[in-house]
C-alpha cells in the first residue's frame, strides 16, 4: 500500500495519484520520457510507459536529415485514431510528439498493445492513463489468480456435492492465463471462503438425509369379515372425521424438523387453558342508572304496599276542567244517550281506566244509556271490559259499536251517516236496530253527550275537528296526563265542555263523585314517585353541574 | 296517461269530499259518504297488508336463520293462534281471543309502558343540566310542572298553582302555536294535493 503524503489515504500498490485527494504519490525524480513525459528510474533505458528509449539522441551527423528514417512512436493505426478521436489534451500532447530517430534494432521494441484484450486496454487507459510525464506502474511481481476462491472439494460431504443448489465452478483453463495477470480490486476484496465441514450451520446440518432402514415387507392385508365387501382385501380404512391432524413428514425424514413436528403434535393435544373468569365491574354511568332505577322502584312499591301517602289533608282546589266535566255529566237527564269513545292502546289502560271508570260509574248512576265506539282496533275489547266492570247491562244500558277504521275518514263518515255506520254490534254480532234501547239514536244524531277517552292526539283532534262541528251534543274528554296540554286549548275555546287529565284529575273526579276508587289510591302514590323523580333530577343536575358526560 | 289518471282520480275525489263539507246537496252528500266509506274499507285492508307483511318477513327470517329467528317463530305462532281462534271461535270477543288479550297482550304492553318511566328518569337525570341559559330555564320549568303534578296530591298542593300558571299561560301559548302551524301545514298540503303538485299516492 502506498500512503498519500498529503492526506494519508492508503492507495493501491503502483498508484500514481491519491484516490482521495489526487496528490502525486511518486516522486518526480528520474528521467522524463521525451515522448510521453513519464518519469522513469535513472537506471531505466526505456520508458516504462511508452517504451521509448530514454537515452539522449546522438548528435546529428553530417548526413542530411531527410535521408534518415522517421519512425513514429506509436503505430500508424494508433496515430490515426488519436488524430480522429483524441480529445483536446491529447491533441496538445500529440503536438509535443517529436519524431524520434530510432536505431534499427530498437524499432520493434514498442509493445504490441493490440494483443491484450480490449477491455483491459481501455481500463488502463481510463484508470491509469497518466498525465503528462507520469510513468506507468511496474508490472506485478508475481502472478495472482483472478479470483481467490478456494474450494476444498475433498472436505465436502458427498451429499453436499450432489446438491443442486451448489455448482462448483469449472477449473480455470490454460487459455485464461492472461486473466491471472489482471488485478481486479473489487474482486480481491470479496474473497469467498467456502466453510469447511466443521463450520456447517445447524440449519444446513438439519437437511442431512437420514439413512433409512431397509423397509420391512408390507403386512398382509386382512380381508373384510362381514358386510357386502366380505372377503375383499386392500380396502381403505374408514377415516375419523374429527381428530388431531396426522403427522406429515416435512420434506423427508429430517431430524430437527421431525422433532419440531412432535412438539407441534404435543401442542395440538394440549387442552387450552381456560382463562379465569374476571367479572368486570360496570362503568360508573351504568351503576348510577341502576341506582336511579332502584330508587324509583322503591318509590313506587313502598307507598303501594304500605298504603301511604293518602289524599292531601287540606282542600286543594279542583281543576276547572274536572269540575266542568263533572257538572256536564251531572246535568244529564236520566236515560240520556251517551256515546263514549275508547281511543287508547292497552299499554295506556293503566292510567286511562282510572280516568274512565269514575265517569262510567257516574253515567251508570245517572241512568244513561251508553254506546261505546273506538278508532283503535284494541279499543272495543277495553270498552267491553270496562263497561261490564261499571255494571252496565249489555243491550239494555250499553252497546258496543266496535271499531271504525280510517280515523279522520271514519269520523267524517260517522258524522255524515244517516243511520248506524256500524250495522252490527261488537259482542253479539246482532244488527244495531235490534236493540230496543237504542232505537232513537242513529249515527251521531240523538246523542246527549259525547265522551272521549283518548291517549293519542290524532284521535282527540280528529273527534274535535271532524265531529265536533257536525253534532250538537257537547263533548268532554278524558286523556292521559301527557296529552292534557294539547287538550286544554279546546277546553278554553269551548269545544270541550270538560277535561280530565290523568290520574290526579280522576282522583278529584272520584272525590266529587263521592266514590273513591283506583284513582284515589293510585294518585298519591304516583305523586310521591314524581317527587322522588324530581329530587333525583335535581340532584343529578347539581352534582353534574355544567360538565359534559 | 298512466300519470294523468291517478292525478285526476285524486283531485276529483278530494274536491268532491271538500265540496261535501261546505255544500249540502243530496247527490253530493251521497257521493261524499260513499267515498268516505271506501276510504274506511281501504284503511281496514291496510291491516291485511300489514299482516301479510309480518308473516312473510318473519317467515323469511326463520328460513334464513337470521339473528333472532326464534322470536320470529313466536310471532308467527301467536299470529296464527289468534287468527285461527278468531275465525273458529266467536270472533274477537271469543273466549280464547279475549283471554289472550286480557292476560297476554294487555299486561305485556302495560309492562313495556311502565319501563318507560325508568328510562325517562334516567334520561332526565342526564339531560337536565345547567349548561346554558336555555337549558337552565328548561330545567326550572320542568321541575315546576313536575312538582305541580306531584304536589296536587300531597300537602304541598299550594305549589300546584304555579304549575297551573305554567300550563295555562306559556305552555298553552306554545301548544296553540303548534296547533295553528299544523293546521296551516295541513291546509297547504291539502291544496298541493288537490292541484296535483304533490302526489303521495304515486310515490
Amino acid at each position: 500500500m502506498i500512503y498519500c503524503p498529503n492526506c494519508g489515504t492508503a492507495n493501491r500498490e503502483g498508484s500514481k495519484y491519491c484516490n482521495q485527494c489526487g496528490a502525486r504519490l511518486t516522486p518526480e525524480e528520474g528521467i522524463r520520457c521525451q515522448i510521453c513525459g513519464a518519469i522513469n528510474s535513472p537506471e531505466n533505458e526505456k520508458c516504462v510507459n511508452c517504451g521509448a528509449s530514454l537515452k539522449p539522441a546522438p548528435p546529428p551527423e553530417e548526413k542530411p536529415a531527410e535521408e534518415l528514417p522517421k519512425v513514429p512512436v506509436f503505430p500508424e493505426e494508433i496515430i490515426l485514431t488519436i488524430e480522429e478521436e483524441a480529445p483536446d489534451f491529447l491533441a496538445d500532447l500529440r503536438a509535443k510528439v517529436q519524431e524520434v530517430v530510432l536505431p534499427e534494432e530498437e524499432r520493434e521494441v514498442v509493445p504490441p498493445e493490440e494483443e491484450k484484450p480490449i477491455f483491459i486496454a481501455e481500463e488502463r487507459y481510463e484508470e491509469e492513463k497518466p498525465f503528462e510525464g507520469e510513468e506507468l506502474p511496474p508490472p506485478p511481481a508475481e502472478e495472482k489468480p483472478a479470483v481467490a476462491v478456494e474450494y476444498r472439494e475433498e472436505e465436502l460431504p458427498d451429499w453436499l456435492k450432489e446438491a443442486e443448489e451448489i455448482v462448483l465452478p469449472p477449473e480455470p483453463s490454460a487459455s485464461a492465463d492472461w486473466l491471472k495477470e489482471v488485478e481486479i480490486p473489487w474482486l480481491e476484496e470479496e474473497i469467498v471462503e467456502v466453510p469447511v465441514l466443521a463450520e456447517i450451520p445447524p440449519w444446513l446440518e438439519a437437511l442431512r438425509p437420514v439413512e433409512k432402514a431397509p423397509e420391512a415387507p408390507p403386512p398382509e392385508e386382512e380381508a373384510e369379515e362381514k358386510g357386502v365387501l366380505q372377503g375383499l382385501k386392500g380396502l381403505l380404512k374408514p377415516a375419523a372425521i374429527f381428530g388431531p391432524p396426522e403427522k406429515i413428514p416435512l420434506r423427508g425424514e429430517v431430524a430437527e424438523l421431525s422433532l419440531g413436528g412432535e412438539e407441534i403434535q404435543k401442542l395440538i393435544k394440549l387442552k387450552p387453558a381456560v382463562p379465569a373468569v374476571k367479572i368486570k365491574a360496570p362503568p360508573k354511568e351504568i351503576r348510577t342508572h341502576r341506582l336511579i332505577h332502584f330508587i324509583l322502584l322503591l318509590a313506587v312499591l313502598i307507598p303501594m304496599l304500605l298504603g301511604w301517602p293518602s289524599m292531601p289533608s287540606g282542600s286543594p282546589p279542583t281543576p276547572p276542567g274536572v269540575e266542568k266535566f263533572f257538572q256536564t255529566v251531572e246535568a244529564l237527564p236520566p236515560g240520556s244517550f251517551v256515546l263514549v269513545a275508547f281511543d287508547y292502546e292497552p299499554y295506556m289502560a293503566g292510567e286511562m281506566e282510572s280516568v274512565a271508570y269514575p265517569v262510567l260509574t257516574h253515567l251508570k248512576g245517572k241512568g244513561c244509556r251508553v254506546a261505546m265506539i273506538s278508532l283503535n282496533p284494541a279499543g272495543p275489547a277495553l270498552a267491553q271490559a270496562l263497561g261490564e266492570r261499571a255494571g252496565f247491562l249489555y243491550g239494555e244500558e250499553f252497546v258496543n259499536l266496535g271499531y271504525i277504521p280510517g280515523v279522520e275518514a271514519g269520523l267524517r263518515a260517522l258524522g255524515t251517516s244517516e243511520g248506524w255506520l256500524v250495522r252490527y254490534d261488537y259482542l253479539q254480532g246482532k244488527p244495531l236496530d235490534s236493540f230496543p234501547a237504542f232505537q232513537s239514536v242513529k249515527g251521531l244524531k240523538g246523542w246527549n253527550l259525547i265522551v272521549l277517552f283518548s291517549g293519542q292526539s290524532s284521535t282527540l283532534l280528529g273527534w274535535i275537528e271532524q265531529v265536533g262541528s257536525t253534532v250538537e251534543a257537547p263533548m268532554v274528554a278524558g286523556v292521559i296526563s301527557g296529552l292534557k296540554p294539547y287538550a286544554e286549548p279546546y277546553l278554553g275555546s269551548g269545544q270541550l265542555k270538560g277535561l280530565l287529565g290523568g290520574m290526579a284529575d280522576a282522583a278529584f273526579y272520584e272525590a266529587m263523585l263521592g266514590k273513591p276508587s283506583a284513582a284515589t289510591r293510585a294518585a298519591p302514590v304516583q305523586a310521591f314517585a314524581l317527587l322522588i323523580a324530581l329530587l333525583v333530577i335535581l340532584v343529578g343536575s347539581l352534582m353534574r353541574g355544567e360538565s359534559h358526560a | 296517461m298512466r300519470k294523468v289518471i291517478p292525478i285526476l282520480v285524486a283531485v276529483l275525489t278530494g274536491l268532491t269530499v271538500l265540496a261535501d263539507f261546505f255544500i249540502t246537496h243530496p247527490i253530493l252528500d251521497l257521493v261524499g259518504r260513499t267515498l268516505l266509506q271506501w276510504a274506511m274499507i281501504v284503511a281496514a285492508f291496510a291491516f291485511v297488508a300489514g299482516l301479510l307483511n309480518i308473516f312473510f318477513t318473519h317467515t323469511s327470517r326463520v328460513f334464513h336463520r337470521e339473528k333472532g329467528w326464534g322470536y320470529s317463530i313466536v310471532v308467527i305462532l301467536a299470529m296464527w293462534t289468534v287468527l285461527v281462534f278468531g275465525f273458529v271461535g266467536n270472533g274477537p270477543h271469543g273466549y280464547v281471543v279475549s283471554w289472550i288479550f286480557r292476560y297476554v297482550q294487555y299486561p305485556l304492553q302495560a309492562t313495556v309502558m311502565a319501563l318507560l318511566a325508568f328510562f325517562a328518569l334516567s334520561a332526565g337525570y342526564r339531560a337536565f343540566r345547567r349548561r346554558t341559559l336555555e337549558s337552565t330555564i328548561m330545567l326550572l320549568s320542568a321541575s315546576l310542572v313536575l312538582l305541580g303534578y306531584a304536589a296536587i296530591m300531597t300537602d304541598l298542593w299550594p305549589v300546584s298553582a304555579l304549575k297551573e300558571w305554567v300550563l295555562s299561560v306559556p305552555a298553552m301559548a306554545g301548544v296553540r302555536g303548534i296547533l295553528l302551524g299544523v293546521a296551516l301545514g295541513i291546509t297547504a298540503t291539502g291544496l298541493r294535493i288537490l292541484i296535483g303538485m304533490d302526489k303521495p299516492y304515486s310515490d
